[in-house]
């Protein structure tokens, strides 16, 4: 896939002011139709990531009017993927799939999205929603599951999936398993076809866990699937009383920057890097404490984006 | 010779089918989940196999605590899957739970997940399990079976029953019946209209409670008083049986249905 740059992931809730219209058919909220039209030419692609709209049917046609005007405010023709939140790519037990694919497929047809991507995580057990998703189980048996329910996506969707790297300690997950969880994900990649998105924020949260803190964070990193990332992912970031939370709130640290800088040379095939839920104001301008390190972010890119390895 | 079934042979559960039952545990049991807190895995309070203490090794108990405080909250206040949660869709029952018999909601909350009556609510219909029923259903099964420290003799189930069916049409109005079957007590589909009907004559005066109907259907709900008679000629009707109403009570309530917006 070509190189693109930089991207925009927007999770947006039916009903909140970042999010959609509840009333009528459905359509970005003001707030978000103003950030889209000062900011889109920034982005050179972005995605939605999915958030239902109620209990009701599964049907593509009830996401359209919303999901047009949202791409029509990016941008018509733009590159655009799609962060599905319901392959449950992590599940440790049998998953329906076949209505979930149908519905994604409508979606890609009518989009033309480029790539559909998921955490390898539990987004629910036994049929219910967890408050976060939490990492697969780490042990043989969770591995099986994991990579026979991923080649079955892969064989399923009608774009290529990238599948994340999931998040750890989100103030509300746990390890249950003694697998390495680099390790484990590598195998799920490698032995699926599947593409990898690295999420910053989900590896550092794993390095902190595991005691890799501070200098230490760039240890253990070649057991990841690098040479197979497509994408990476930067969300807000906090490290509160020694953990690293990922709260998705528009900040990124430091740290996260400096993983960036140090992985981008090892990934060949990179196609894009996301600065994911950026918070802005009711005008569609960044949140003032989240610029610095978004306009650090934005230089990196463009810097990996023209061929160099450093920025500054 | 008498012919004799063969006894079923029954598979003894797999490591990873214990692990996700252990994983369950942690989920959604309270006492559990602080005995595992407290002891670590290999806890004689939890009596796990031997083979599975490993498996929990490195589990987080700070993460642990709080994966259990943010699903009491989304069951308490709602969130992704669970609606309006209690606090939404039960204001009267909770009142009358925290005024009158001193249980605060999260007390409440915490012995309904932890009962097999939270194991029927599920929201996303394509596990092994398939379709769920809707929290406020699942929590009106979980009083109607008169726990202990909040209800020993059944007195609430009426107003839980009110405040379920309610919620239920709701739900079912916004399309809920995608995902949730509804099972609840006085109510059934009638012609692809859910209906229901209570007179609650068996209530305190203070609940205020009259005979209720309960309708959902089009992307419309109705709920409001009204007499078992008008219920049962409505029902007739939605099923297509007109030949037992009467012109004039058959055009009324075509008149009615059309109103309410139901077909």
């Amino acid at each position: 896939m070509e190189k693109l740059g930089l991207g925009l992931g927007m999770d947006l809730v039916w009903g909140e002011r970042i999010g959609f219209e509840k009333t009528g058919s459905g359509r970005p909220t003001d707030q978000v139709a103003a950030f889209l039209r000062h900011n889109a030419p920034a982005y050179d692609y972005m995605f939605v990531a999915f958030q239902p709209i109620d209990y009701g049917p599964l049907a593509p046609e009830r996401y359209f009017p919303a999901y047009d005007r949202l791409f029509e405010l990016f941008g018509a023709e733009r590159p655009r993927a799609f962060h599905h939140t319901m392959l449950n790519t992590g599940s440790p037990e049998r998953y329906r799939r076949a209505e979930i694919a149908d519905f994604t497929n409508a979606l890609i047809e009518r989009y033309g999205f480029r790539w559909v991507i998921e955490d390898l995580g539990i987004w629910s057990l036994a049929g219910r929603s967890l408050p976060y998703p939490m990492p697969p189980v780490l042990t043989a048996e969770g591995l099986e599951h994991c990579v026979t329910g991923v080649a079955d996506w892969v064989g399923r969707l009608r774009a290529p999936l990238s599948v994340e790297f999931p998040g750890f300690t989100e103030g509300g997950s746990f390890l249950v398993g003694d697998l390495d969880a680099f390790t484990f994900y590598d195998t799920v990649i490698r032995e699926t076809g599947a593409l990898a998105t690295i999420d910053i924020g989900h590896i550092l949260a794993y390095q902190w866990l595991t005691g890799r803190t501070g200098p230490r964070m760039f240890e253990g990193l070649d057991a990841l699937p690098l040479d197979r990332c497509h994408e990476v992912h930067l969300s807000g970031c906090q490290i509160v009383d020694g953990r690293f939370r990922d709260l998705h709130h528009g900040v990124l640290l430091d740290e996260q920057l400096a993983l960036l800088e140090h992985l981008l040379p090892q990934m060949p095939n990179l196609t894009g890097v996301t600065y994911e839920d950026p918070k802005f104001t009711a005008d569609g301008q960044l949140v003032p404490k989240s610029r610095p390190n978004a306009e650090r972010l934005f230089a990196l890119v463009r810097s990996w984006k023209e061929g160099g390895a450093r920025a500054a | 010779m008498p012919h004799e079934s063969p006894a079923p042979v029954l598979t003894p559960p797999t490591r990873h089918e214990r692990i996700l039952k252990v994983l369950d545990r942690l989920l959604y049991d309270r006492d559990f989940r602080e005995a595992f807190t407290t002891d670590g895995p290999a806890s004689d309070r939890l009596t796990l196999d031997a083979d599975l203490v490993d498996a929990f090794g490195r589990v987080d108990v700070h993460e642990l605590a709080l994966v259990g405080r943010n699903i009491r909250s989304e069951v308490v206040s709602g969130g992704t899957g669970t609606g309006p949660g209690l606090k939404g869709a039960f204001p009267r029952t909770l009142d009358e739970l925290r005024e009158r018999r001193g249980v605060a909601v999260n007390q409440v909350a915490e012995q309904f997940i932890a009962s097999p009556s939270f194991q029927r609510f599920r929201d996303v219909p394509f596990s092994p399990y398939g379709r769920g029923t809707t929290l406020p259903e699942c929590f009106h099964r979980f009083m109607a079976g008169r726990p202990p420290a909040l209800d020993p003799l059944g007195e609430l189930e009426p107003l839980v029953h009110h405040e379920a069916a309610a919620a239920v049409v709701r739900a079912v109005a916004t399309g809920a019946h995608a995902t949730f079957d509804v099972t609840l007590g006085h109510m059934a589909f009638h012609g692809g209209v859910l209906c229901g009907f209570r007179a609650y004559d068996e209530t305190p005066e203070a609940w205020l409670l009259k005979p209720t109907m309960f309708l959902a259907g089009g992307g419309r709900c109705v709920i409001g008083p009204a007499r078992r008679p008008l219920y049962e000629a409505l029902t007739t009707f939605l099923d297509g049986r007109l030949d037992a109403l009467a012109p004039q009570v058959r055009t009324s309530l075509e008149d009615r249905v059309c109103a309410w917006g139901l077909r």
